[in-house]
């Protein structure tokens, strides 16, 4: 199993929206950097970004001066039938280029083909044959990209009949083959695992710190079904009692990691995201027993 | 069913065509927790594309009232070809629809103007060209500077409606020939541009010398001859607005 992979700090950062910029880099920018959770890092998906220039461009560069990046990418659909997305891998490589990210993450998960694009995060079966297909892909953009990528666990709806391994083992060997680390995003352990009738605890433990180069939590919206709640990962509400028990059990194991808060829709003020990402310091720092990781791999 | 072979392309049968089309046994649970799940995809995708055009064509979506937007929207993302481009680009072919739909010419062209714009904010970044760059230079060096548009500007006609529209904003665009649309810096600026003015920045879509512009122009054929003072006035407006860069 690798090392952890992040050059991220392991501290909290926020995921980046145009209507956060003024106040973000006024953050950011003070002479006196705010406490407690001040982001430190931020994330943007990086297909926001992939028109030839204008003022998300200019944005992404001033906070490019004076914090780390995370591009997570929710477009290269590396478990496609096809393949990785060429398109969306070389409009990534360019932004990569001009930005220097300090982290790049995709999913698992598929988007369509070449000619039906879907934009949602369709779910792999956990076979031999898709990890074989998934790891290829996975090589295919660390070798153009020439660095490591993490590849976020799954919010799962779905279950596969003929799913051979559990989601752990599946990303674990993942990382081993391809040599990729982990986003783990610890929302999408508990609405997969409500959704699925799983364990999110056994979930979360399952999962080896190792490879872990990034952590993300979210909120997620429930509908009530004949059959049970459906938990739907939609970005757009605080992070929940139940995700942040399972952060802080992860932490407790793992020790702290880079982890972002995630609000994607329905955006709040920039202080609620303040607020999540103090409350994600302080757990961190409260209860992290176990030394930061040395980082290996930039 | 391999995944690979089949099963992944039916899902997206079942995702563009509906649960009929969901191979028994590909997923575990019962049927109408499978059929949930499937849903929330479904959703998701559709509620994505949605949005992309309501967020890429607001002024056309608030003109004509969100339910019949929302009913295009619904049709044209059912038309061949439009789901193989990314979100940022679903709109490109909108317009044309709108106007195939039936919502005339005024509607169709108040999206065109939108897609315009959009452009213009995502355009490559270039330095405009500004009269003082040109101010002092001998007559010679001036005919053989090299200039190009801007690669966030255009100039067109519009329907009077977008004229109408946007002239709430911008004074003189409702008795305008031509809309200009160019984000020489960080902002995406609209002016009221002349007829001459949009074939001026035409004749400068690649690159071109001052001298040649002008004599091009010149040779236009019109109903009545370009005078070369209107022509100078001209490409000085499309200046004043960032519309030019030196190439």
């Amino acid at each position: 199993m690798n090392a952890p992979t992040s050059p991220l700090p392991p501290r909290v950062g926020v995921g980046l929206k145009p209507q956060h910029y003024v106040p973000a880099l006024e953050a950011v920018s003070a002479s006196t950097p705010l406490s407690g959770g001040c982001p430190v890092w931020f994330e943007v998906h990086p297909q926001n970004y992939f028109g030839a220039g204008g003022p998300p461009h200019r944005w992404l560069s001033a906070f490019a001066t004076k914090v780390p990046l995370s591009f997570h990418s929710v477009g290269l659909s590396l478990g496609s039938a096809d393949g990785v997305n060429f398109q969306e891998l070389e409009a990534l490589a360019a932004l990569c280029e001009s930005h220097a990210p300090a982290m790049v993450s995709d999913h698992l998960s598929w988007s369509g083909s070449g000619s039906n694009r879907y934009p949602d995060l369709l779910p792999v079966p956990y076979t031999r044959e898709a990890l074989d297909h998934f790891a290829a892909q996975v090589d295919r953009v660390q070798d153009r990209l020439g660095r490591t990528i993490l590849i976020e666990n799954p919010s799962r709806y779905l279950a596969f009949a003929e799913d051979e391994m559990t989601e752990a083992e599946f990303l674990h060997a993942l990382c081993a083959r391809a040599g990729c680390g982990l986003l783990l995003d610890i929302n999408n352990i508990e609405v997969s695992a409500s959704n699925l009738g799983l364990d999110a605890e056994a979930m979360v433990d399952a999962i080896d710190p190792a490879p872990v180069g990034e952590v993300h939590l979210a909120g997620h919206a429930s509908e009530d079904h004949a059959h049970g709640p459906l938990l739907i990962d939609d970005h757009g509400s605080p992070v929940s009692d139940a995700t942040w028990r399972l952060f802080e059990r992860f932490v407790q194991r793992a020790g702290a990691r880079p982890t972002l808060i995630e609000w994607d829709t329905d955006v709040p003020a920039f202080d609620v995201l303040l607020a999540e990402a103090a409350k994600a310091d302080a757990i961190m720092q409260a209860t992290a027993t176990v030394p930061e990781p040395t980082h290996a791999l930039a | 069913m391999r995944w690979l072979e089949g099963g992944q392309s039916a899902m997206m049968q079942a995702i563009d065509h509906g649960p009929a089309y969901l191979p028994e046994g590909l997923f575990a649970g019962s049927p109408d927790r499978v059929l949930a799940g499937m849903t929330v995809h479904a959703n998701t995708i559709s509620h994505a594309r949605l949005v992309a055009l309501e967020e890429t064509f607001p002024r056309t979506r608030e003109h004509i009232g969100h339910d019949p937007f929302n009913a295009h929207s619904r049709l044209f993302i059912q038309q061949p070809g439009v789901t193989a481009a990314a979100l940022a680009e679903i709109g490109g072919k909108f317009a044309a629809f709108l106007l195939e739909a039936g919502e005339g010419a005024g509607v169709a062209d108040l999206a065109r103007f939108e897609w315009c714009w959009l452009n213009a904010y995502h355009a490559a970044d270039a330095a405009p060209l500004s009269l003082d760059a040109l101010t002092g230079m001998a007559p010679k060096a001036l005919l053989e500077h090299t200039l190009a548009r801007h690669p966030a500007a255009s100039a067109g006609r519009f329907a009077p409606l977008v004229h109408d529209l946007i002239s709430a904003e911008v004074p003189g665009l409702a008795a305008a020939d031509a809309i200009l649309i160019a984000r020489p810096y960080a902002d995406v600026l609209i002016s009221p541009a002349s007829a001459l003015m949009a074939g001026v920045l035409t004749a400068a879509e690649n690159p071109v010398t001052i001298g040649n512009l002008l004599a091009s122009m010149a040779e236009t054929p019109a109903d009545e001859p370009a005078q070369l003072d209107a022509i100078m006035q001209s490409l000085a407006a499309l200046i004043n607005a960032g519309a030019l860069t030196t190439a």
